[in-house]
C-alpha cells in the first residue's frame, strides 16, 4: 500500500474522532462566549476560547480541511487582539463571534461532504470573514483596554514577554523538565532576565524528591508570538501555573500560587493591581466558575464509543439475571456456603453494575448550557428581558436520557420565554422587576433526578385553557375539573396550535411530545402555577433505564414488579377489610384515611384461588399514595429491565417486562399509570 | 579541613532520590564534625535536570549553608538557564548559598 493510501485511511479512520472532539471544542467555544457577555474582562475566559479555537484550526489542518483552517484563523486573530487587550468586547462583536461560531460548527459538521457547502453558506462565510477583519485591521491601537494591564503597553508585536511559570507536583512524574522548557523558551530570543522561584521547595530533610515544587520568571526579548510561547507549555498545561504578558513591566517578587484554580495576571503581579483600578472586577477575586464551566478539560477523560459501552452493561444485564438463578438454584439446594457464596457473588455483580452505569452518566449542565444561546436569542427577538439561571448543573443523568430530554426542555423552556414571560413594560406595570427571571434548576431525590423549568411570568391562564378546552371537545363543556387538572390540560394532544411548535432539529415538539416523552423514560411532569406570580414545571425521571431495584408480587402464576422506591409500605388485609363502592372501586381504611386500591386479580382478569387473606402494597405515585392488592410477597431484587413488545404496549399500568433468575417473565408495574386507574371505575384491561 | 560531596554524573529525576538520602548522610555527618558551610562540588556532573537542581533548592531551604565548590560546565550552563547563577562559585572566590 502507498504512503498516499495509508494516509488516506488514517484520515478516514480518524476522521470521527477529529469531527466529535472539534464539536466539543465548538460547544465550549459558545459557553464561554456566553459566559464573557456577562464578564467581558476574565481573563481567563478569553484565554480558554483562545486556546479552543487554536485546537479547532491545528487539528483540522492536520486533516488537511483548509476551509476549517482558513475561516478559524480569523477569528483567532480577533480572540488574540482580545486577550492582548486591544480590542474590547461589545455586544455587536459578541454577536459576531457566536455567528462566527456556528459557521465553524457547519464547516466541521459538513467537512466530510464536498456538496453541503451552498453558495449561501459561502455567501455568509464570505461576509463574516468581512466583518472579522473589518474589526481586527481597523483596530490598530489599544483603544479602551479591558485587559488587567493597566499601563500603555504597546501589543504584542515583537517587544518581547515577561513569563511567569508555576509548575504542578506532577510535573517529574510525567515525564517533564522544567530546566528543558527553559533552555526552550531560550532559543527563542535573548534571556533579559530569569529567576528560579524555589522558595516552595521544602527542606531536604522534608521533600519528595521526585516531586516538583519550582517555578521561575523570565524575561524574555524575542519576536515570537504569545501563541509560540504558550507553545513552549503546551505539553505541560495541565502541571502549570502559566502567566505571559507582554514585556515593559519589572519582574514581580515571587508570588503566592493558588490552590486550584488558575490566576489572574493581577494577582500574579501585585504592582499591577494598584495601577488598574478601574479592572477591580478581576483584580482581587479569583475567577470562580470559569474553571468547570464549559472549558474542555484537557487530558482526564477516555473517549469511549458509545455502544460498546451499551454492549458491555448488556451483558451485565444478563450477569445479574445469571447471578439470581445461581442464587435460586443454591437456595433449593439449601447449602449454607453455596448460598453464601452466591451471596457475596451478587453483592460484586451489584457493584459492577452501579459503577458500569454509573460510566454513562454525564452531568446535565453540559446540555442545559447549550439553552443559554437560544433563550438569548429568542428573548432579544421577543423583545424580552430574561436573567437565564442554571443550577444544579453538576447533577449527573444517563448519557441517553439526557439527549431525549433535551428537546422537551428547550419547548418547556421556549413555552415560558412565549408565553410566561411577559416584556419589560407589562411586568413593571405589574410591579415586577424589568428583567425576568427563567430558571433552570436540577436535582437528585431518592433514585430520581428533579429537572425544574420556573419562570416568574404570567402562569397559566387557566380561564382560557378551559375555554380551549370547552371548545376542543378536551373536556365536557360545562364541566370545570381541578385546577391541577385544569393546568395539565395544555398537554393534551390537540390542545396546541401550530404556532405553538418548536422548530427543533426539523422536528415539530409540541407540549404533548413534551409530555410523551417524559413518560417514556419513566418520568412524570407536575405543573405549579400561580397566575400573575409564576409557572413551575417540575419533570421527574428515573436515574437510569436498564436495571431496577424491584420488589416483588404475585397474583396466581403471575409475578409482577415493583420499582423498590415506589414501596411504602406491606398490609395484611383480611378481604373483609377492602371496601368496594357502587362504582366498584376499592378503597381500604389506612390510620384513619381512605387509601384508593386496585386489585390486580380484577384488572388483569388473572385466575388464582381466590384467597381470603389478600396483602396491600402501599406505593406512592405522582398522583398519591395508593394500594397495589396482591396476594404473594416474594420480596426484593434486582432485575433487568425488557422494554415491553410491541403486543404489549397498549396495556396499562405495565411499563415493561423483566426476566427473573429461573427465566421467568415477571412484569413491571407502571404506579403512575395504576393510580390513575384507582380513581376511575372498576375495570378489566385486556391483557 | 573539609571533604567535598560530590554530586553524581547524573543528576537527574532517576538518581534525586539515592543523591538526596546521600547527602542528607553527608550533610549529618559534616555538621557534627565541624560549623563550616558544607562544600559540594558538581565537577563530575555530566547529565543535570530541574529535578536534580530542585535537590539543591532543598538543601538551601535548610538551615545549613552550603557552597558549591566546583562546577562543570553542563552544571554551570543549567544553573545559568534556570536563573540559579547565584550557586555557581563567583570568579573571585567561592559564592555562599544560605537559605
Amino acid at each position: 500500500m502507498s504512503s498516499a493510501d495509508s494516509d488516506a485511511d488514517f484520515i478516514a479512520q480518524a476522521m470521527p474522532a477529529f469531527i466529535s472532539e472539534a464539536v466539543e471544542q465548538t460547544e465550549a467555544i459558545e459557553s464561554l462566549l456566553l459566559q464573557l457577555e456577562e464578564n467581558p474582562s476574565e481573563r481567563e475566559l478569553l484565554d480558554s476560547l483562545f486556546r479552543c479555537a487554536h485546537t479547532v484550526k491545528g487539528s483540522a489542518g492536520i486533516f488537511g480541511l483548509s476551509k476549517v483552517v482558513e475561516f478559524t484563523h480569523h477569528v483567532e486573530t480577533l480572540l488574540d487582539q482580545m486577550r492582548d487587550g486591544v480590542t474590547a468586547l461589545t455586544p455587536e462583536l459578541s454577536t459576531l463571534l457566536l455567528q462566527c461560531n456556528d459557521q465553524i460548527k457547519f464547516l466541521v459538521a459538513t467537512a466530510n461532504n464536498e456538496g453541503a457547502d451552498t453558495p449561501e453558506e459561502r455567501d455568509t462565510r464570505a461576509a463574516l470573514v468581512a466583518q472579522l477583519r473589518a474589526v481586527t485591521e481597523g483596530s490598530g491601537t489599544a483603544s479602551q483596554s479591558v485587559a488587567p494591564v493597566a499601563s500603555a503597553v504597546a501589543p504584542s508585536a515583537g517587544a518581547g514577554w515577561c513569563i511567569q511559570a508555576i509548575f504542578g507536583p506532577e510535573l517529574f512524574r510525567n515525564g517533564m523538565d522544567a530546566l528543558s522548557i527553559a533552555r526552550y523558551l531560550g532559543g527563542m530570543g535573548t534571556v533579559r532576565a530569569m529567576r528560579a522561584h524555589t522558595e516552595r521547595v521544602p527542606a531536604l530533610t522534608q521533600m519528595d524528591a521526585e516531586t516538583c515544587y519550582l517555578g521561575f520568571a523570565m524575561e524574555l526579548d524575542t519576536q515570537a508570538s504569545r501563541a509560540d510561547i504558550e507553545g513552549a507549555f503546551s505539553f505541560v498545561m495541565d502541571d502549570c501555573q502559566l502567566d505571559v504578558q507582554p514585556l515593559g513591566l519589572p519582574l514581580a517578587p515571587a508570588p503566592e500560587p493558588e490552590p486550584e484554580s488558575s490566576v489572574t495576571a493581577a494577582t500574579l503581579l501585585p504592582t499591577q493591581a494598584v495601577a488598574a483600578p478601574e479592572n477591580a472586577i478581576s483584580v482581587p477575586s479569583k475567577p470562580t466558575k470559569t474553571r468547570d464551566a464549559g472549558v474542555v478539560d484537557e487530558g482526564r477523560y477516555i473517549r469511549v464509543q458509545a455502544d460498546r459501552l451499551d454492549a458491555v452493561i448488556n451483558l451485565l444485564g444478563e450477569l445479574v439475571i445469571a447471578g439470581a438463578g445461581a442464587s435460586l438454584l443454591a437456595r433449593q439446594k439449601q447449602q449454607t456456603e453455596l448460598t453464601e457464596a452466591t451471596l457475596h457473588m451478587n453483592r460484586l455483580i451489584e457493584e459492577v453494575r452501579n459503577g458500569t452505569l454509573g460510566l454513562r452518566m454525564v452531568p446535565v449542565g453540559e446540555t442545559f448550557s447549550r439553552f443559554r444561546r437560544v433563550v438569548r436569542d429568542t428573548a432579544s427577538t421577543l423583545g424580552k428581558e430574561v436573567n437565564f439561571e442554571i443550577i444544579g448543573g453538576d447533577a449527573e443523568l444517563d448519557k441517553s436520557m439526557v439527549e431525549k430530554i433535551a428537546d422537551p426542555l428547550m419547548h418547556l423552556v421556549r413555552n415560558s420565554l412565549d408565553h410566561g414571560l411577559e416584556p419589560p413594560d407589562e411586568r413593571m406595570a405589574a410591579g415586577k422587576n424589568r428583567v425576568g427571571t427563567l430558571k433552570l434548576i436540577a436535582q437528585h431525590e431518592t433514585g430520581a433526578i428533579l429537572i425544574r423549568i420556573e419562570d416568574d411570568g404570567r402562569g397559566i391562564n387557566r380561564e382560557r385553557v378551559l375555554q380551549r378546552a370547552w371548545s376542543r371537545g378536551l373536556v365536557e363543556p360545562g364541566v370545570t375539573p381541578s385546577d391541577d387538572a385544569i393546568n395539565m390540560l395544555i398537554f393534551e394532544p390537540g390542545f396546541s396550535t401550530a404556532e405553538q411548535v418548536t422548530n427543533l432539529s426539523g422536528r415539530g415538539v409540541g407540549m404533548d411530545v413534551v409530555r410523551r416523552n417524559i413518560e417514556s423514560l419513566r418520568g412524570s411532569l407536575k405543573l405549579h402555577s400561580i397566575p400573575g406570580v409564576g409557572l413551575q414545571v417540575d419533570i421527574r425521571l428515573p436515574l437510569t433505564l436498564a436495571i431496577i431495584d424491584s420488589f416483588m408480587v404475585a397474583v396466581g402464576k403471575t409475578k409482577f414488579v415493583l420499582p423498590l422506591e415506589a414501596v411504602v409500605e406491606v398490609i395484611e388485609a383480611a378481604d373483609d377489610k377492602v371496601k368496594v363502592d357502587e362504582l366498584g372501586r376499592h378503597c381500604l381504611e389506612l390510620r384513619g384515611a381512605v387509601l384508593p386500591t386496585v386489585r390486580l386479580r380484577q384488572l388483569y382478569a388473572l385466575e388464582s384461588s381466590d384467597p381470603d387473606r389478600v396483602s396491600v402494597v402501599v406505593v406512592h405515585s405522582h398522583e398519591g399514595k395508593f394500594g397495589i392488592e396482591v396476594e404473594a410477597l416474594l420480596g426484593q431484587q434486582q432485575t433487568v429491565i425488557k422494554p415491553l413488545g410491541r403486543l404489549f404496549k397498549a396495556i396499562r399500568g405495565i411499563s415493561g417486562t423483566s426476566i427473573l433468575g429461573n427465566g421467568e417473565v415477571a412484569l413491571i408495574l407502571d404506579t403512575n399509570a395504576l393510580a390513575r386507574l384507582t380513581s376511575s371505575e372498576a375495570e378489566t384491561v385486556a391483557v | 579541613m573539609s571533604q567535598e560531596f560530590e554530586l553524581p554524573a547524573e543528576l537527574t529525576i532517576y538518581s534525586v532520590m539515592q543523591t538526596r538520602d546521600a547527602l542528607l548522610a553527608y550533610a549529618d555527618q559534616a555538621r557534627s564534625a565541624s560549623d563550616a558551610p558544607l562544600e559540594l562540588s558538581a565537577r563530575d556532573v555530566t547529565q543535570v535536570d530541574a529535578a536534580g537542581l530542585q535537590l539543591l533548592a532543598a538543601l538551601a531551604n535548610t538551615p545549613l549553608s552550603w557552597t558549591l565548590v566546583h562546577s562543570s560546565d553542563v552544571f554551570t550552563e543549567a544553573c545559568q538557564t534556570m536563573g540559579l547563577a547565584h550557586w555557581l562559585p563567583a570568579a573571585s572566590g567561592e559564592a555562599e548559598v544560605t537559605a
